[in-house]
């Protein structure tokens, strides 16, 4: 192996010299050289191998430009066709030039088949090989240009590609973002951005933030660039900013300066996030809480917060009205687990002081912080209870004093009773008295005239008057009302009536009448009238003595009341 | 032996019913090896205070870690597994 490198050479002149790595593969090492001296000249460096090991060896260790190989190779090498397959297995464009003796059409057609750079027949001249090997350089340059230019195209799409890409999200992304350069001048801005200023593009697109924003807002952030520019990082900063309407917004800008594909620092980037609305939600709700908190500490209602474990956590001004003590000595107490079962609880309140009261308690699970909790509500029903338990015993003792009064009731009618009875028994024996000493009287007379017939018969129709009269006033004193108790109903009596008893049924129903009939009935005393009208109902209290009237309430002619209302007249 | 203090408030017909079946259910999972207490703060106003006892009725497991439970105590079972196993609540998803 050997290589020629570039040699001056005064017949040189008028011949291009190109530069390039030539590996020549011919086992005849003096044409070898010869050919290597040719290429020297024209600028070429050289290698030479003998034959196919070489020449793979060779390979290896250097790149190589163009192979010119001789395809008849000794034996044991491979060919020289062998030689360029290989080549072509490695790399499909490797250039060949084959210097050959063979010129069949078998060996040429087989050549030209692999797509070379020159195919030449030895004898080769000087001129022929320098002509045929700088043809085959300019190919090679014109093709490793091409494929440059391809590779640059590819990549100019491939980056034009990228950045329509980017253009596209940028301008999907909702909150406006922007571009600058080094000197602060506006690269690009996305629609968002453009809407939010009510510009267009080619009114920021080259401009400053000095060209539309007034000039103390517009050094805010020129002040904040610079800093960026000089130290790359990231800034974020609130402002408060004017849309187009005027409407004022607060905006979040995260802003960071940008590499350029030099190294240095390129420009700025920035996104804006408008946090107007999440600030006024934000405020809102801290007033709610703070309203809500403001309700719950001051509701009359207790109101704890207790603990998974069984601890108060938080207690308002209801529990220290309820408790007796103030909130910093509830809280930290181990009260204990509050039990319910889904509905409100009465509990008693330990009080200090000896004193008591009675809450109703309610429990609901929430969180606190970021803890499980308990959220008791005790409702203070001392005073309702107390009234509650006033209320039974008041009941309790109007009942008692009812059934003093209802006795000494009984009592008193018993006793009033009582004396009628004797009144009447008086008035009755007093009654009695004069028939039974006229009875007497005809008895002795009875007997001093026994055997007079005429006077006997006359004293015992006298008698008979006499009994008569005894009868009737025995008879009045039988329908005076006495009481039968009734077993089981200790407080209850029947009242017995013995006489006769008048009964008017006032009823426009047939069944309703015939009903009570056979009610009434077994009693042999009772006798009954039946009316179907106020009116008849009139007449037969008029014609005759009724002792009892038992009245439907509505008739065809009226109601009850129109009766008891003529009744009660009469 | 476990150790309970139960605390009411008077000697009423409901609290007579409540210490009885917790008297029976502890028999009846512990046999003889419980001690059960039973203070009536009306009575005993000082031992309410000591024990730290807010309402009635009120029941302590004494042992270990120490635990009250106060309320609706009605429910002998759910009062001890409260008591006994710490058996965490069911969360509403409301809470969740």
């Amino acid at each position: 192996m050997s290589s020629f490198t570039n040699q001056p050479d005064s017949n040189r002149k008028n011949r291009p010299i190109h530069s390039g790595h030539i590996l020549i593969v011919e086992d005849d090492k003096l044409l070898a050289s010869q050919f290597a001296r040719v290429l020297t000249r024209s600028g070429y460096t050289c290698s030479l191998a003998e034959d196919v090991f070489q020449a793979m060896h060779l390979i290896e260790k250097k790149p190589i430009d163009l192979h010119i190989v001789d395809l008849r190779m000794p034996v044991p090498s491979p060919s020289g066709l062998e030689y360029i397959q290989k080549l072509r297995q490695k790399r499909n464009d490797t250039a060949v030039i084959i210097i050959t003796a063979l010129e069949d059409d078998s060996t040429i057609h087989q050549a030209l088949s692999l797509d070379l750079y020159g195919y030449l027949i030895k004898p080769v001249s000087d001129k022929q090989l320098s002509v045929c090997v700088d043809n085959a350089m300019c190919r090679i340059a014109v093709e490793k240009e091409l494929q440059r230019q391809i590779n640059s195209m590819q990549a100019f799409m491939e980056i034009e590609t990228q950045l329509a890409l980017l253009s596209t999200i940028i301008d999907t992304i909702p909150n406006p973002v922007y571009y600058k350069n080094r000197e602060g001048r506006f690269i690009n801005a996305n629609k968002a951005f453009l809407e939010f200023k009510g510009l267009e593009r080619r009114q920021v697109i080259g401009k400053t933030a000095f060209d539309f924003l007034p000039q103390d807002r517009a050094q805010q952030h020129d002040e904040i660039d610079q800093r960026l520019l000089k130290n790359p990082g990231l800034e974020i900063y609130e402002l408060t900013v004017a849309r187009t309407d005027g409407s004022p917004r607060n905006i979040i800008f995260h802003k960071a300066s940008f590499i350029d594909t030099a190294g240095e620092i390129g420009g700025l980037v920035s996104i804006m996030i408008d946090i107007t609305e999440l600030t006024r939600t934000a405020n809102e709700l801290i007033k709610s809480q703070s309203i809500f908190k403001s309700i719950v500490q001051r509701s009359i209602e207790a109101i704890l917060i207790v603990s998974h474990a069984g601890n108060i956590l938080f207690a308002n001004d209801g529990a220290e009205l309820l408790f007796g003590r103030p909130a910093d000595m509830l809280v930290g107490n181990e009260c204990g687990y509050p039990l319910t079962s889904g509905k409100p609880v009465e509990i008693e309140i330990v009080l200090s002081k000896n004193k008591r009261g009675v809450g109703e308690m309610r429990s609901e699970l929430t969180k606190w912080g970021n803890q499980l909790a308990y959220l008791v509500s005790i409702r203070d029903i001392t005073d309702r209870v107390a009234a509650e338990e006033k209320l039974k015993q008041t009941i309790s003792e109007l009942k008692k004093a009812n059934q003093i009064i209802l006795n000494q009731q009984k009592s008193v009618i018993e006793e009033e009773r009582l004396k009628v009875l004797l009144q009447l028994a008086g008035a009755t024996a007093n009654e009695l008295s004069q028939p039974l000493m006229v009875l007497m009287g005809y008895v002795s007379l009875l007997k001093a005239n026994i055997d007079d017939r005429k006077k006997t018969t006359s004293y015992l129709q006298e008698l008979n008057l006499v009994g008569e009269r005894i009868t009737e006033i025995v008879n009045r004193m039988r329908t005076i009302r006495h009481d039968l108790p009734i077993d089981g109903f200790e407080n209850n009596s029947l009242m017995v009536i013995d006489r006769d008893i008048s009964i008017l049924i006032v009823d426009d129903s047939e069944v309703d009448y015939q009903q009570i009939k056979s009610m009434l009935s077994e009693s042999k005393r009772i006798s009954l009238h039946h009316c179907k009208t106020i009116q008849s109902a009139i007449e037969q209290i008029s014609n005759s003595q009724i002792d009892l009237i038992l009245l439907d309430y509505l008739l065809p002619d009226g109601t009850g009341l129109n009766l008891n209302g003529s009744n009660g007249n009469r | 032996m476990y150790e309970f203090r139960m605390f009411i408030s008077g000697d009423t017909v409901g609290n007579k019913k409540m210490v009885a079946d917790i008297t029976s259910y502890l028999t009846r999972q512990f046999g003889n090896e419980y001690d059960f207490q039973v203070v009536d703060v009306i009575k005993n106003p000082h031992s309410a205070r000591l024990d730290g006892i807010l309402a009635t009725p009120s029941l302590v497991k004494v042992n270990p870690p120490m635990r009250k439970i106060f309320g609706d105590l009605s429910d002998v079972e759910k009062v001890f597994e409260r008591l006994n196993l710490h058996i965490p609540p069911e969360i509403p998803d409301s809470v969740k």
